[in-house]
């Protein structure tokens, strides 16, 4: 639900926006709109495109966002968008890449449309100077029986910040896997709808996440199943040192009639410091029987048994630390390379 | 040079005494078994001479070859020599068993030095071979999934990886079958040496007829009760631990 | 107690009667000074509780409704319509046969006095407003324990009531927290000293006769040091045409070393607005535990809190929901840890039928500085059609790296495999669903005193009649 402010032309999410709950949006939204103001149209460059692949200047369009619809239509606005677009049936071995550098405010729109049949591993990556901002929006359309392996690489150096806004939406027997990181961003936000529209679509919307410093990601997904016989998955995981924040908002909404549904979101923190800061909401919205839902969420420290357990191998505990770090987020990739 | 232990005390954190002054030696070269009823504390002197955060030690000295353990962190302890082979071996979802010995092997290093991979790879596929283990053991992640006899082993294989001057075996035989235990016997026996001392922990026998120790404990309400040659297992073997108790009436 | 005396009323038939009004005070309709005037002069209050009711006023009327998040059914009432208090103008009956002969019949279709007089400790029976009939065991009189109404509470026992009044639920909490601060009326309130331990249950039935009726009871409870109580509740009301509101606020307070265990079978009628405030203080080492079934009402909100103030002290909400056709069961439990070593537990089971909603709300939180905090929390959803609705909202918030919190929450279905398997033994499909249904909900319904699960039980067999049969 959108409340408006008196003071501003532009309805903002502010405090009672559910869907911004711990999201601090009286800080960030107002200043999202000022940069809004003046952020120019960035362009994403294709590396070698295989012939298939088509990316061509498109047409903005209106998609899906988490509570932030107000500030997506002002995105909008700023210049044109691009479209990656894979012809059917298509079958890529190589991976490909999308690169850009952000400057400054910048504003990106993406469309991807993966042909029936189609099949592609996609490689987004975002690199951002210094004090830069990127606002990004996205949506993938994945046709019958087309598969998309997506990596979402946010690359921010010091104090970046990204809002991204994503949807996915899946036709027939379409197989979506993405893969987003988050690595030296000062704040994101990154909202992500997946809607599976068809029987036979399966998606897994995999994110891994180290935050550090004063670093906050706040994270909001949706897995709506619109149709019956669809299968979604996600796992979201955060290590956390410093003042670092991690927020997580999940929904699993099975619509009325979307019967055969299975569907699982998980949400795991590891907290390596007394002063960082979890938020975890994972919901279920059922609204149809003969479904297998479920989600989980668990935050906690280092276990100290396993910590003792290299140590008494003679692994020092900064390092020992380290380690389980790594192997806490390690199953994210491995799930990803098995889609 | 030696395990020196002198009148340990110890208690769970904020909570009830376990160790109740402990006196130990166990010279290198030696293997001294460690026998004792269920609750009066054998695994946890293991722990406490590791360093287990859960343990506060209020009294006491604890020398490996000259060097005070207490003041040192666990993993210091580990790399001044000291091995515990657990009781019950911790899973550590994520990390490959072959990294993390790499890493372990990697802290023993001094700073800077890299360890030889090749080498590294090599000699573990060797030691795994002699304990009978399948090499995809080494890409799995450590203990995680193992059956109990799997995890045994695999401290066993950590051991003779690490090659400490101190190994700790607490109840090394529980969980595994007579052939694993020869197997696992079999490499315990190959690491004596004249250099080299270990403490067997265990309930039974059983073990004791594989790695034949050259002192005996009987460890109760958390001290060494009684100290003894091999024959002493045999009695107890016999006669259980029941005579403990006529000694307390 | 007679094992064929229902502690609760098994469907809303048994609820569903009413005598004709006879009240000596009735406030009339809406929610002026002037109705606070008039409650206050007819329960001779003090002037500090006239101006505290008026404040609260003032905050009810400022404060919106909390629709950014709440459902949205609430925003149909229509406070104008509902009658704030009406009362027999006699005092609480010690004796029951000096209770007015409808109260009784009330309370005797509801099974209240055999109850008492074969088991329990006290019963404390409210009726539309006020305290019709209340009785304690004289030995537990004797050891100090203070089980009155709210009224008598504050002009009785004012140094103790006063302290812990609205502390717990302030004023300003939210909209209906001063709803009930500005309209209270009946209620409990209970004081175990020091080191007593109560082996038998205190009770309260609630009951809303008249049309359009407002309920807005008020319970605090006291549990010393080392103290040890079991209260339970049981509210229901027959089935008028325009809605009537229920928004208790009950306060528990357990101070170092008490344990209070806390029961609500809920069975109102289902145009019955049941919006609760339920929160519970629990200091060093003390213990509170929310025991909660929602059966009735066409609207539930309730969330059990247990703010754990005092270091190891410990909280649990133990939680069953049954929404059926028109139906919204929106409840949850929220466990806030604000001293270290403290641990808490949720295990929220529903089950939704035909048309019913039912929702877990929930929050966790782990405030900054409180070290060693645990928490599990479990929602398990059943639905038994294909337009049946559950939902599980919780909030989740640790502060700092050594909590760990822990949320589980599934959905499920009768497995067909079951039934079948039931069916072909000779059960009908009612029985066979009636049997899963119970194996469900099980391992909680034992969290109940007896006479209630045995009651629970008997009302999922109707239930599954009704709707499968």
């Amino acid at each position: 639900m959108m409340h408006t402010h008196d003071t501003n032309a532009v309805p903002l999410p502010d405090r009672l926006n559910e869907d911004w709950r711990f999201g601090r949006p009286h800080v960030h939204a107002r200043e999202l709109a000022e940069i809004l103001e003046h952020a120019q149209a960035a362009e994403l460059r294709g590396v070698d495109l295989p012939s298939g692949v088509q990316l061509t200047p498109c047409a903005a369009e209106a998609l899906p966002s988490i509570g932030s619809e107000a500030l997506m239509r002002q995105a909008l606005q700023i210049g044109p968008g691009q479209c990656l677009r894979i012809a059917d049936g298509s079958q890529l071995r190589e991976a490909i890449s999308l690169h850009s550098e952000v400057h400054g405010g910048q504003v990106q729109q993406l469309r991807v449309i993966v042909g029936a049949g189609a099949r592609l591993h996609l490689i987004e990556e975002h690199e951002y100077s210094e004090e830069s901002m990127l606002v990004c929006l996205r949506r993938y359309e994945l046709m019958p029986g087309a598969t998309l392996r997506l990596e979402q690489r946010e690359l921010g150096s010091g104090n970046t910040r990204a809002f991204c806004i994503s949807s996915c939406i899946c036709a027939e027997n379409a197989r979506f896997c993405s893969l987003s990181t988050h690595q030296d961003l000062a704040w994101a936000r990154h909202e992500c709808t997946l809607e599976l529209t068809a029987p036979g679509a399966e998606a897994l919307l995999l994110s891994a996440n180290r935050l550090r410093s004063e670093q906050c990601l706040d994270m909001r997904n949706r897995q709506l199943h619109s149709s019956p016989g669809c299968k979604s998955r996600l796992l979201c995981k955060n290590t956390l040192t410093d003042r670092a924040t991690a927020i997580f908002g999940g929904n699993i909404r099975v619509q009325p009639h979307a019967h055969d549904t299975d569907a699982y979101l998980s949400n795991l923190n590891l907290q390596l410091s007394p002063h960082a800061t979890v938020h975890s909401l994972p919901m279920l919205e059922i609204l149809a029987d003969r479904v297998r839902c479920s989600h989980g969420s668990a935050t906690a420290p280092v276990d100290a048994e396993q910590l003792f357990y290299l140590q008494s191998r003679g692994i020092p505990l900064a390092e020992a630390r380290r380690t389980l770090e790594e192997a806490f987020l390690a199953d994210v990739r491995l799930h990803f390379e098995q889609f | 040079m030696s395990l020196v232990i002198k009148n340990l005390h110890a208690c769970v954190r904020g909570g009830q005494e376990i160790l109740c002054g402990v006196d130990l030696d166990v010279p290198t070269g030696e293997v001294h078994a460690i026998m004792g009823p269920n609750g009066s504390g054998k695994s946890t002197l293991s722990k406490v001479l590791c360093g287990h955060p859960d343990y506060e030690v209020t009294a006491g000295s604890v020398e490996l070859n000259g060097q005070d353990l207490l003041a040192m962190p666990p993993d210091a302890r580990s790399r001044a020599g000291l091995f515990l082979a657990f009781q019950y071996p911790v899973e550590v979802p994520g990390v490959s068993n072959a990294n993390f010995l790499r890493a372990a092997l990697k802290a023993r290093l001094p700073e800077g030095e890299e360890l030889d991979a090749v080498a590294y790879y090599k000699r573990l596929r060797k030691v795994m071979n002699e304990l009978g283990m399948d090499p995809k053991f080494s890409s799995r992640a450590v203990n995680e999934g193992f059956s109990g006899g799997e995890k045994k082993r695999n401290e066993v294989l950590q051991m003779l990886m690490l090659e400490p001057l101190c190994a700790i075996l607490d109840e090394t035989d529980s969980g595994l079958d007579v052939d694993a235990l020869r197997i696992v016997s079999q490499g315990v026996n190959a690491m004596r040496s004249s250099f080299r001392s270990f403490l067997v922990i265990t309930h039974y026998k059983r073990l004791l007829d594989y790695i034949v120790p050259d002192v005996v404990h009987v460890f109760h309400q958390g001290r060494i009760e009684r100290t003894g040659g091999r024959d002493l297992v045999d009695y107890i073997e016999e006669h259980g631990f029941d005579f403990l108790k006529k000694e307390d009436a | 107690m007679s094992s064929t005396t229902p502690a609760i009323p098994p469907t809303d038939a048994r609820g569903d009667f009413s005598f004709p009004e006879k009240h000596a005070f009735d406030a009339g309709y809406g929610l002026t000074e002037a109705t606070i005037d008039y409650i206050c002069d007819a329960k001779g209050e003090p002037d500090w509780l006239r101006d505290f009711r008026k404040r609260a006023l003032a905050k009810f009327r400022d404060m919106p409704q909390p629709l950014h998040w709440a459902p949205q059914e609430i925003a149909a009432l229509d406070f104008d319509q509902i009658r704030y208090y009406l009362a027999q103008g006699t005092p609480a009956r010690k004796n029951w046969d000096d209770v007015p002969d409808d109260v009784k019949r009330t309370f005797e279709r509801l099974g209240v006095p055999e109850q008492e007089r074969a088991f329990l400790a006290g019963v404390d029976a409210q009726y539309d407003s006020e305290t019709a009939y209340k009785n304690m065991r004289e030995e537990l009189a004797k050891k100090g324990v203070i089980f009155v109404n709210p009224t008598e509470g504050l002009s009785a026992y004012e140094s103790i009531f006063r302290p812990w009044f609205g502390k717990v639920i302030p004023v300003g909490d939210n909209k209906y927290a001063a709803l009930n601060h500005a309209a209270f009326s009946g209620g409990s309130f209970i004081y175990v000293p020091k080191g007593v331990k109560l082996a038998q249950p205190l009770q309260a039935y609630f009951r809303i006769n008249s049309e359009s009726m407002g309920q807005f009871e008020r319970t605090l409870i006291i549990a010393d040091e080392g103290a040890e109580l079991m209260y339970m509740e049981g509210c229901t009301a027959p089935k008028y045409d325009t809605a009537t509101l229920h928004s208790g606020v009950v306060e528990l307070v357990a101070l170092p070393g008490a344990k209070i265990q806390y029961v609500t079978v809920q069975n109102w009628a289902t145009n019955v607005y049941n919006l609760v405030i339920q929160r519970g203080l629990a200091m060093r080492d003390a213990e509170i535990r929310w025991i909660d079934c929602n059966i009735g009402s066409g609207v539930t909100m309730k969330y059990p809190a247990v703010i754990l103030q005092g270091e190891r002290a410990r909280g649990e909400v133990v939680s069953i929901s049954i929404a059926r056709d028109g139906q919204l069961q929106d409840t949850g439990a929220r466990m806030i840890h604000a001293a270290s070593g403290t641990t808490s537990n949720i295990v929220a089971k529903s089950i939704s039928i035909g048309h019913g909603r039912a929702s877990y709300r929930g929050e966790v939180r782990v405030q900054p500085g409180a070290t060693g905090c645990r928490n599990h929390t479990e929602c398990d959803a059943l639905l038994l059609h294909a337009e049946s609705r559950t939902d599980t909202y919780p909030a989740i918030t640790v502060h700092g790296d050594s909590a760990a919190v822990q949320h589980e929450a599934s959905v499920s279905q009768v497995d067909e495999e079951m039934l079948f398997y039931m069916q072909q033994r000779g059960l009908t499909r009612a029985q066979a669903m009636s049997l899963a249904v119970n194996g469900f909900i099980n391992d909680l319904v034992n969290e109940f005193p007896m006479e209630y699960s045995v009651e629970l039980r008997r009302l999922i067999d109707m239930e599954m009649e009704d709707s499968i049969g």
